[in-house]
């Protein structure tokens, strides 16, 4: 069991467990990025992009345990 | 009074004078500033049935209390107007300096009125106020308009101008400042340009009193350090809202040859990667701006070299996907050509569009357009065009007027593709599959606006085919956006880096000494919503319930490909959304406020206008 610390900028947050921005998710294994939001009850298409560990990822990327991951929001341009 | 300057300044074009009056406690203390102020003044100055484009229309100019203090985001500032475009409240905001600059030359709101027997432009150096001839800059772009200006003034001028568009009164010109920021929407610059007001250079010295300079420095301190503590805030700035066209796309929301569709398959050439790999040059930000949006771009090719800030989203949008320009540096020109001309981008690739689907269904003919022919995807015919409504010349004469009032004059059918809510076209979101965007466009005060309430990502979040709970979402983000417009603060801190709401009271107090909380602060935005549709319906003969429908297109035509392939929304979702909408917020349901929210929020003044509406 390990965790993958989980960040999202932006208004989305609010749609995530606890409305938080910041979290560890406890896991067994590594999880892609869509299996991770399934997990968390979001659907994915609210996500604009991932990030993990700083680097820009597509939504299929796998997760390591420990790894860092960002959500980003769409922005609501204006 | 704190956070604010303490005056007015009113400008009349007619007999070139001025006055400068003392700012009223009341106005203060029932509208707050920005939009507030704007909203209220329209109410009271503007008579009427006045005609947008004559000389009874009056301009009203007005920064917030919070513009120039030292926080994220306080540089925006609000333009007003009776609407030539929709006929009834118009407004729109621009980023950039100007904000601060009127603020310090001593202003807290600017009246212009009259009409001016010949050109001008308005010369404010602190309180040295002249009307002075501008019979050198008409005829200029609206970019280099502000390139004379600012060799003539000097840098320290903060500038605002119009381009031929606005001169000539096109419905949808806009106000240009800062090389490339606008004031897009509602044809605010065509009633410059029927006044004969080409421009605004703006210098002030002058302090701005804070209730607690100590607090107000550490509260804003400590926002931008929140600010840029937020996760993800390197990432948000390199492609700005631009970065959003791929998620559009993937929820199937994007414009698409005039709104036909709702996905591009070319998106990638004109996204924000595109943008950043192949013309961005640099960054650019309003004033005290943490996250800057704005990116400034040159476009090379045989046929052009040019110079633009943007593309931004809307205008990859509106000139992108919705006539089928499909390489982001055609767009960048195109968006060079229209700021230039003075166009608003929005409104300017959803008319443009309008035609291209007119040409191809055979009502506009080429013998209509000197034997051209006009093709979705084609930069050269976009520009042609856009010169033609620019200058009023041919067909553009008509389609100047916006795609409302042409689609009229065109008939056979083009009303059901004219893209638009109250004559006002509509932006960067198709919403055939989306209920509360549908009802966000629907029902913002000026029209098929996205600002007003952006609600794509409630919809996605709590299903795109579920209806409850969505005209309540809308309606509290019309109350929240506005707000931000009332303040005259970006509110893109608060939506792209989640940055908190709970910020704003703490530097409102600091900066005013009013302890309010953002609640209180929602009930003032409620105030000015219902004030807003008043204006509206003692403007407009029959304005109501009818002035909320989409087009037709967006009631029964299925979306034919793309994530949102065969979906449309009937008429029937379209009614049961405006009679939830209306009951939330104590309207009929023919859309009018009744007397006990007109009570409710404070605006009994506007009773003896609105009950005969009632009857
Ligand atoms: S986010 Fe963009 S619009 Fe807002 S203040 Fe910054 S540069 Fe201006």
């Amino acid at each position: 069991m390990g965790v993958i610390r989980v960040t999202v900028r932006g208004h989305v947050a609010k749609y995530f467990p606890l409305e938080q921005e910041r979290f560890d998710f406890p896991a067994e294994r590594p999880l892609t990025a869509l299996e991770l939001l399934r997990a968390l009850n979001v659907d994915p298409l609210l996500i604009m992009g991932v990030s993990v560990n700083g680097a820009k990822q597509p939504k299929d990327a796998v997760i390591n345990l420990g790894d860092e991951v960002l959500f980003f929001s769409p922005p609501a341009g204006g | 009074m704190n956070g604010y300057a303490g005056n007015i300044l009113r400008v009349n074009l007619t007999d070139r004078t001025h006055r400068i009056l003392p700012l009223p406690e009341s106005l203060v203390r029932d509208f707050i500033g920005g939009r507030g102020f704007v909203a209220k003044l329209m109410w009271d100055e503007i008579p009427p049935g006045a005609d947008p484009l004559g000389p009874e229309n009056k301009i009203i100019v007005a920064p917030g209390p919070l513009t120039g203090a030292f926080l994220p985001g306080a540089g925006k500032l609000e333009w007003g107007a009776k609407s030539p475009a929709t006929g009834g409240y118009g407004d729109s905001n621009i980023g950039g300096h100007i904000a601060p600059e009127i603020k310090y030359a001593g202003f807290d709101a600017i009246i212009i009125e009259g009409q001016a027997s010949e050109p001008v432009y308005l010369y404010i150096n602190d309180f040295d106020i002249e009307l002075r001839c501008a019979s050198h800059l008409w005829g200029q772009g609206a970019l280099q308009c502000e390139t004379t200006l600012k060799a003539e003034l000097g840098e320290e001028f903060q500038i605002c101008t119009i381009g031929p568009a606005g001169e000539n009164k096109v419905l949808f010109a806009c106000i240009s400042h800062d090389f490339g920021r606008q004031a897009g929407r509602t044809g605010i610059a065509a009633v410059m340009g029927s006044k004969n007001l080409k421009a605004m250079a703006v210098h002030g010295t002058k302090a701005i009193p804070l209730a607690d300079p100590a607090e107000t420095l550490e509260v804003g301190k400590q926002m931008f350090a929140a600010c840029f503590a937020k996760p993800g805030f390197e990432e948000w700035t390199p492609q700005g809202t631009a970065g959003v066209t791929n998620w559009v796309n993937e929820v199937g929301a994007f414009p698409t040859r005039n709104f036909t569709s709702g996905f591009f398959p070319k998106y990638e050439n004109i996204n924000g990667e595109a943008l950043v790999s192949r013309i961005k040059v640099t960054d650019k930000a309003c004033y005290g701006c943490p996250i800057p949006c704005g990116k400034y771009s040159r476009v090379k090719k045989p046929a052009y070299d040019v110079y633009v800030e943007g593309p931004e989203y809307e205008t990859i949008a509106l000139i992108g996907g919705n006539t089928e320009i499909d390489n982001i540096e055609d767009v960048a020109y195109a968006n060079y050509i229209q700021d230039e001309l003075g166009l608003d981008s929005i409104s300017g690739g959803n008319v443009v569009g309008f035609a291209m689907e007119c040409f191809e269904k055979g009502i506009i003919q080429s013998d209509m357009i000197g034997g051209r022919i006009l093709r979705f995807g084609s930069v050269d015919d976009f520009v042609w065009l856009s010169q033609e409504i620019a200058y009023r010349r041919g067909i553009g004469n008509i389609l100047a007027d916006g795609v409302k009032k042409a689609s009229e004059v065109f008939g056979q059918g083009s009303e059901r593709f004219a893209i638009q809510v109250k004559g006002l076209e509509w932006s960067g979101y198709e919403a055939r599959h989306a209920p509360a965007m549908m009802l966000s466009y629907m029902t913002a005060d000026v029209g098929a606006h996205h600002n007003r309430s952006w609600a794509i990502t409630f919809d996605v979040a709590t299903g795109r085919d579920k209806l409850e709970g969505k005209a309540k979402r809308v309606t509290e983000l019309q109350h929240i956006r506005p707000l931000f417009d009332m303040l005259c603060l970006c509110r893109l801190q608060w939506v792209e880096l989640g940055f908190e709401l709970e910020w704003y009271p703490k530097i409102f107090r600091a900066v005013t000494g009013q302890k309010r909380s953002w609640d209180e602060l929602l009930e003032f935005s409620e105030r000015v919503w219902n004030l807003t549709r008043c204006y509206s319906l003692r403007e407009i003969p029959g304005f109501g319930r009818s002035a909320d429908y989409p087009p037709a297109r967006f009631m029964e035509e299925p979306i034919p490909d793309g994530p949102t392939a065969g979906k449309y929304m009937p008429r029937e979702v379209i009614d049961r959304l405006l009679d939830e909408y209306y009951a939330i917020r104590g309207w009929d349901q023919r859309g009018i406020p009744g007397a006990a929210k007109l009570h409710n929020v404070g605006l009994e003044f506007a009773e003896a206008t609105i009950a005969p509406l009632r009857a």
